[in-house]
C-alpha cells in the first residue's frame, strides 16, 4: 500500500494503516519535537501528542497539503503547547548541559576516519549551535534542512507567511553560521583562488 | 543593475533553490565575481551537508508502541460528518413538514382534519374512488387524465402533452412526502358517500387548460401547487362548456341538482 492509501484507511478508522504511518514518520516527527523542545522527554510527550492528534483529526484532513506537512503542523502545534504548559516558552533559547542529554546517532558517511570524525564533530556543533538560536530561527531552519521543506510548506506548518520565512532562515542561517565560526570548529573551505582573482 | 546587497539577499533563496531560472542564473554570475558571498553559499552547503538527518534520529524505547496504546485508548472524539449529511436530511424533513402542514386540505366545510385524512389506507381511497365512479347519483364529477395514477388513467387526449407531466413533478422530491400526498389527493377525490360535503362536481385542470377561463374569479385557495375555485351551477356549467369548446372532453355524471350548490375547480400551476 502506499502513503496516500494507508491515510485513507486511517481516516476510515483503521489502526492498523495508522501504525504504518507512525512507522513511516516517527523518526521525522520525534527529530523535529526533539529540536523544537530541546529535551527527549518533551520531544517524546509532544510527538505522541501530535500523532494522537493525527489519528483524531484524520476524519477531517482534506489533503489540501501534503500528510507530511500536516503532520509536521501538528508536530510544532504539539511542541508550543507542551512548552507553554511547561511555562517555558522560550527554554531552549540558550543552550543547557541538560540539553547534552539528548542521544545523536551520526552514522557511518562512509569517509576515512579522520573526515568521519570531523564530521561527526561538526554535526555535533551544529546540534549545539541550534540549541543556542532562538526558536522562531530554529524551527524554520529545522523545517528546512531536516525536513526539507519548501519555503511554502513551513509556512503552512508554522502558520507563517512566506516573507517571514525566507528572513528566519536567513537570520537563522547567519546565526549557526557564526556560532559555528566562533566555536573555531567549523573550517570551511577557502573561497577559490579563481574568484579572488576575478574578484 | 543588482547591488552586491540585493545579490546578498538572494542567498539563501538560491541555496534553498527557491529562485526562478533566470534568476539563480544572475546569483551564480555574481558568486563567480564575490568572494564574500561565495563563501556564504559554500558556508550553508557545508552546513547542510553536515546538518543531522531525521532517519538517524534515536527513538525512545517503546515509542510506536506508546503511541499506538495512546491512539487505541482514545476514540475519535468528534466525527467531522460532511455537512451534506447533516444539513441535507435535515432540510429535507423541514420541507416534508412545510410540505404536509399547507397541504391543501379543504373540503370545503368539512374536513380540515389533515392528520385522519392522511392517515386514510391507499386500499381504502381506492375502494371509495371506485365507488364513486360507479355511483351516478353521487354528484361527483371526476376529470381523469393521463395524469391521474390513483386511478386507471383515461386520458381525454386533449390532456396530454403539459397535462401529462404530471402532479408530482411539482410536488417535494421527497419519496414519502410525494406518497403521503397521493394518498391525501386520492382521499380528498374520492368523497365517499355519507360524508359531508359541500361541492356537487370537482374538476381538475391544468393551467394550460383553464387558460383564461377563470381569469376573473379570486381563488377561495391557493398554495404552492394550486388554484382552488368555488363556482356555483351557472358557472360551473358555463365553464364545462366553454372548456368543451375548445375540446377538452370530461367525463361526467350530471349532477342531481345542477341550480343549486358548488362546485370545486382545481387548477395546477
Amino acid at each position: 500500500m502506499r502513503e496516500k492509501d494507508w491515510v485513507e484507511a486511517a481516516a476510515r478508522g483503521d489502526p492498523s494503516a495508522f501504525e504504518q504511518l507512525v512507522l513511516l514518520y516517527e523518526k521525522r516527527v520525534y527529530a523535529l519535537a526533539l529540536r523544537m523542545c530541546g529535551n527527549p522527554e518533551n520531544a517524546r510527550e509532544a510527538a505522541q501528542e501530535a500523532f494522537l492528534a493525527a489519528w483524531q483529526g484524520l476524519p477531517g484532513f482534506r489533503q489540501e497539503a501534503s500528510f507530511s506537512t500536516w503532520l509536521y503542523r501538528l508536530t510544532s502545534n504539539a511542541c508550543v503547547d507542551l512548552l507553554r504548559r511547561e511555562g517555558r516558552h522560550s527554554a531552549a533559547a540558550g543552550p543547557s548541559l541538560d540539553d547534552e542529554e539528548a542521544p545523536l546517532a551520526v552514522p557511518d558517511t562512509g569517509h576515512g576516519p579522520q573526515e568521519a570524525l570531523e564530521q561527526r564533530e561538526l554535526r555535533q556543533q551544529i546540534e549545539a549551535g541550534l540549541r543556542a538560536m532562538t526558536p522562531e530561527h530554529r524551527q524554520v531552519l529545522v523545517l528546512r534542512e531536516l525536513h526539507q521543506l519548501r519555503y511554502d510548506e513551513i509556512a503552512r506548518v508554522l502558520d507563517l507567511d512566506v516573507g517571514t520565512v525566507k528572513s528566519r532562515i536567513s537570520r537563522g542561517r547567519k546565526q549557526l553560521r557564526n556560532f559555528l565560526l566562533k566555536t573555531g570548529n567549523f573550517s570551511p573551505p577557502q573561497p577559490s583562488k579563481e574568484a579572488e582573482k576575478e574578484g | 543593475m543588482d547591488t552586491h546587497d540585493e545579490f546578498a539577499a538572494l542567498l539563501d533563496a538560491f541555496v534553498d533553490g527557491e529562485l526562478s531560472p533566470a534568476e539563480a542564473d544572475r546569483v551564480r554570475a555574481h558568486l563567480a565575481a564575490c568572494p564574500a558571498c561565495q563563501a556564504y553559499v559554500t558556508d550553508a552547503l557545508a552546513i547542510r551537508e553536515a546538518f543531522p538527518e531525521a532517519e538517524d534520529t534515536v527513538l525512545p524505547e517503546g515509542f510506536t508502541d506508546a503511541v499506538m496504546t495512546a491512539v487505541r485508548a482514545h476514540p475519535r472524539k468528534n466525527k467531522v460528518l460532511p455537512w451534506r449529511k447533516v444539513l441535507l436530511p435535515l432540510a429535507a424533513c423541514f420541507a416534508l413538514v412545510l410540505l404536509v402542514r399547507h397541504m391543501p386540505l379543504s373540503f370545503g366545510g368539512g374536513a380540515k382534519d389533515t392528520a385522519s385524512v392522511a392517515t386514510a389506507s391507499a386500499a381504502d381511497t381506492a375502494e371509495m374512488a371506485e365507488d364513486i365512479q360507479d355511483d351516478s347519483d353521487s354528484g361527483v364529477m371526476e376529470y381523469k387524465s393521463a395524469r391521474d395514477t390513483d386511478s386507471a388513467p383515461e386520458a381525454a387526449p386533449e390532456a396530454e402533452g403539459p397535462a401529462a407531466q404530471g402532479f408530482w413533478d411539482s410536488a417535494s422530491a421527497e419519496e414519502d412526502a410525494a406518497a403521503d400526498h397521493q394518498e391525501l389527493m386520492a382521499a380528498q377525490t374520492a368523497i365517499g358517500p355519507g360524508e359531508a360535503e359541500p361541492y356537487f362536481a370537482q374538476l381538475r385542470l391544468t393551467a394550460e387548460e383553464a387558460g383564461d377561463l377563470l381569469a376573473d374569479l379570486t381563488p377561495v385557495e391557493e398554495s404552492e401547487t394550486e388554484l382552488r375555485y368555488e363556482l356555483d351551477a351557472a358557472g360551473y356549467s358555463a365553464l364545462t362548456a366553454a372548456l368543451a369548446e375548445t375540446g377538452i372532453a370530461l367525463e361526467e355524471s350530471a349532477p342531481e341538482d345542477d341550480s343549486s350548490g358548488t362546485a370545486l375547480v382545481i387548477v395546477e400551476k
